[in-house]
Formats: C-alpha cells, structure tokens, sequence
C-alpha cells in the first residue's frame, strides 16, 4: 500500500508575542491523542507552552502528496520526517511543517520535534524510522556519524545536508519535486564517515552496501578500521543505480578485498559525481546517501 | 540527472575497469613540501591551475586554467573555493582545509560541457583533489604537487563528453600563484 501522507502543522506566535501567546500546534486524528501528554515536556523544553488547536494555527491535514509538495514549495527547509506510524494495515510518514517561515520559535519546535531527544516524548506515537522489515532481521548499518563535510557553496544549495539521516536501514522517501527525506546530499565531493554497528568483514563477494536515492549518481567508497583512517580505497566513482525492490534508493555494493583489509568499521562515502556547485541545477545536487548496510559480519 | 551526464558516467565506469584488478589505492598526500620551501600560506587570489593526467591515460596534454580562489566557509570545516576565472560554472574547485590547515581535500569538476583550457584544449574533470600547502608568492599558498583521483578527459569543444578520451586514474596538479 503507498504511504498517504499526514501532516502535522505548526505555527506559532511572531516573536514578539512569543511570552504571551502559545505555540498552537494541530495534528490530525489518531496523532492528538499520542501527542497530548507530551505537550508539558515540549513545553518545558522550548520555554513556551506548546497547545493543540484548531483555531489561530495553520492548521492543515495533509494526507495527498501534492498538497504536501505545494506547502513545502513555500519554504522547502520547513519539513520534517518524523517518523512512520501506523494507520490499520499501513504505514503512514509523520510529517511536521511550518506553516509560516518566519516564525523562529516554530522553528525551533520543528528542529526540536526532529531530535533524537525528543524520541522518547513522542514513544506515545510509537514513530517507527524504518518502514520496512529490515530492522527484524540480522542486518546491520552504520550507528554513529564519525565525520562528515559538505562544501559551503553546496551547504547553501542543497536541502538536505543532514548526515544523521544515513544512520540505521534505508528509509529515503519522496514527497514530489526535489522534496525527500532520509537522505543527505552530498553535494561537491561532499562525504560522510559513518561508524557501523558492527563491523564488516570480508567475505565472499561484496561486503558492504550503500544505498543512494534520487538516480544513480556515483559514490566513491573508503573503509578504515578506525574513525581516524587510514581509509582504504574500496571503489571510484562507482555508479549507485542497482533498483532496491521495495525501496526508493537505489544501492551498489563493495567489495573489502578491493582494499586488502579484512575488517572494517568506518565507511565513508563521498560524492562521486563532483559537478561544479555553482552550475547546480537541482537542490540535491551530488549524490544523495541513504543509508550503508554491512553484508558479511563476524 | 541529465542523459549527457548519465552517458559521461557510465563510460568513466567502464574504463574504470578496464585496467583489471581493484581499484588503485589512492596514497597518502603527495611529500608536503620541497626543500626550503616553507608549509602554508592561504589560498586566495588568481592562480593557475595544470592537471596532468596520468602516465596510463591515453592522452597526457596537460591542462592549463587560470582560477580564483577564495576562502569559502567555516562549518563543518573550513574551506576554499576556486573557480575558472573566464567561466566560474564551468570548472570549480571545493575543498576542505586539513591538517591543521597546511593541506588541502576536495572535489574539482566540470559540467558536461567541459572547460577550455590554453592551447586550444578542452578538458572534463570529475576528480579529488589533494595536496599539502606551501607559501609561494607573497606568502599565499601554493599547491606544488598534488595528487586528482577520479576522471580526467581530453577533447574538443564541440564534442560531447562522452565522446572524450576519459581516463579514470591517479592524476597530479599544480596550484601556482599567479
């Protein structure tokens, strides 16, 4: 079943009413009801207090892609994947949005809702990051974010530059247009170093995978023993276009014996397409990182 | 991704392979600095830029840009930012500044256009680029031998790139101040 989509809006007081007026937040059916008793939580966090309501708010249920795609088309950065939830026998995203850009305190709701410190208020939600069985089965993926680098210019170009994104099984979804989430762009040669969960050995055939959304733009691959290197060579520019059947990203596979090591436990993948950022055509320019997975482990 | 810059990636792939084995593997930066020469300096102004390409590529004319380099950003890490001066969009340089500064990382590359280079060439590059700093002319940095791994292609300007002698290699590249 296609994921519908569900929105929860958020809108908030301008600034200068921040101390009087509330952050009026609306969500729709079934979220309310997991989201109330973690209202005083957010509200101790963010030092304002945080309501649900259906009046003064952008207050907008989303549930089709294009409404979703023509309220992030205002302000593209306004958008958060919270997290799948389960509707019946499907999954829905969770998405948060702004509903007006220049709100800083929504903002910082929004940054905030998206934080691994916020999971445990929103355990009530029972917000799933991964919306398939990976996580059920033996498969490991990378668990920490060692080191990552993005060029200023593709900082300011691209929409997603978040590394933590690339963490735990593949989960990149796209709303419409050159909206997605779960992935990081990584623009101009950009990289990432990510830690995996455990480590991956060689064995026979490839080893490791990378999971790259968007199209089959190529990554380079290095792995290393340890965070500081030194990083080994495990392919150039590799093409990451393999169709993943059930799933948006597109992957391509390593092979340690490419780099002579037996074992590694840090990755890390850098863009391969290295297009000149300043003639960027879309806001995921570079090759867009899922997630890694290990294939063989001790 | 345009079909021109899918076709240009899939031919980079292939001769990838073509030299059998695994990849080579890319070696530590290049010997930081030649005797006398003194370590660091920043990179910023008009510089030339020569890429030559590897001793296994087909076609070895090197490749000769003037470029501007400017610093560009601090988070994650700082960087620096050079471009060809004719053309900034067409050939572009990102990189990271390393080693406490005295070494440099990124990415150089070209639209599927191409740059056009002295002497009438015309190149395509979709390398890393490494290289350790040294104080050249009043005291800007210089890169006097660095190394390009990835993708570097020779042709003219009405060719497509895929239609360019690619060479996927182990390059060098000078960073002269101008």
């Amino acid at each position: 079943m296609r994921p519908a989509l569900a929105a929860a809006v958020l809108a908030a007081a301008t600034p200068a009413l921040q101390a009087a007026e509330p952050l009026r937040l609306h969500a729709g059916r079934g979220l309310s009801e997991c989201l109330a008793p973690a209202l005083p939580a957010l509200s101790a966090h963010l030092g304002v207090e945080v309501t649900l309501s259906d009046e003064r708010v952008a207050a907008v249920l989303v549930d089709e892609e294009d409404a979703l795609t023509r309220l992030l088309e205002k302000d593209g950065t306004s958008a958060r994947a919270l997290g799948y939830h389960r509707r019946g026998k499907g999954l829905v995203m969770v998405t948060a949005a702004l509903a007006r850009a220049d709100s800083a305190a929504a903002r910082g709701l929004l940054d905030f809702l998206a934080s691994r410190e916020a999971r445990p208020l929103l355990a009530g939600c029972a917000l799933q990051a991964e919306a398939r069985a990976f996580a059920k089965g033996a498969a490991a993926y990378a668990s920490a974010v060692a080191d990552w680098w993005l060029p200023a210019c593709s900082l300011a170009g691209n929409l997603f530059n978040e590394p933590s994104v690339a963490l735990g099984p593949p989960d990149a979804i796209r709303f419409g247009g050159d909206f997605y989430a779960g992935i990081m762009s990584l623009g101009q040669g950009g990289y990432a170093v990510l830690e995996l969960s455990v480590p991956a050995v060689d064995g026979p055939g490839p080893d490791v995978r990378v999971y790259q959304a968007v199209s089959s733009e190529p990554v380079t691959v290095y792995a290393a023993a340890s965070a500081a290197g030194p990083f080994r060579l495990l392919g150039l520019r590799e093409p990451c276009g393999e169709r993943t059947p059930g799933l948006l990203s597109n992957h391509c596979d390593f092979d340690l014996a490419a780099s002579g090591l037996a074992e590694a436990r840090f990755l890390k993948v850098e863009d391969g397409e290295i297009y000149p950022c300043l003639a960027a055509g879309t806001r995921t320019e570079g090759a867009d990182l899922d997630a890694v997975e290990v294939l063989h482990s001790r | 991704m345009p079909a021109r810059r899918r076709r240009a990636l899939v031919l980079a792939a292939l001769l990838a392979g073509c030299g059998g084995g695994g990849p080579a593997q890319p070696g530590p930066l290049p010997s930081a600095t030649p005797a006398g020469a003194e370590p660091g300096g920043v990179l910023a102004g008009a510089y030339t830029l020569t890429v030559q390409p590897s001793s296994t590529c087909a076609r070895r004319e090197p490749l000769v840009y003037v470029m501007e380099a400017a610093a560009a950003g601090t988070s994650p890490h700082p960087g620096v930012q050079a471009v060809l001066s004719s053309l900034p969009r067409a050939l572009e340089l990102e990189v990271e500044l390393i080693e406490g500064g005295l070494a440099v990382r990124g990415g150089l590359g070209t639209t599927e256009a191409g740059a056009a280079a002295d002497e009438g060439r015309h190149g395509w590059i979709h390398a890393i680029a490494a290289g350790h700093l040294t104080r050249g002319l009043g005291g800007r940095g210089e890169i006097l031998s660095g190394t390009l791994l990835g993708t570097v292609g020779l042709g003219t300007i009405v060719m497509r790139e895929d239609e360019a002698s690619l060479c996927t290699a182990e390059h060098t590249f000078s960073l002269r101040a101008r």
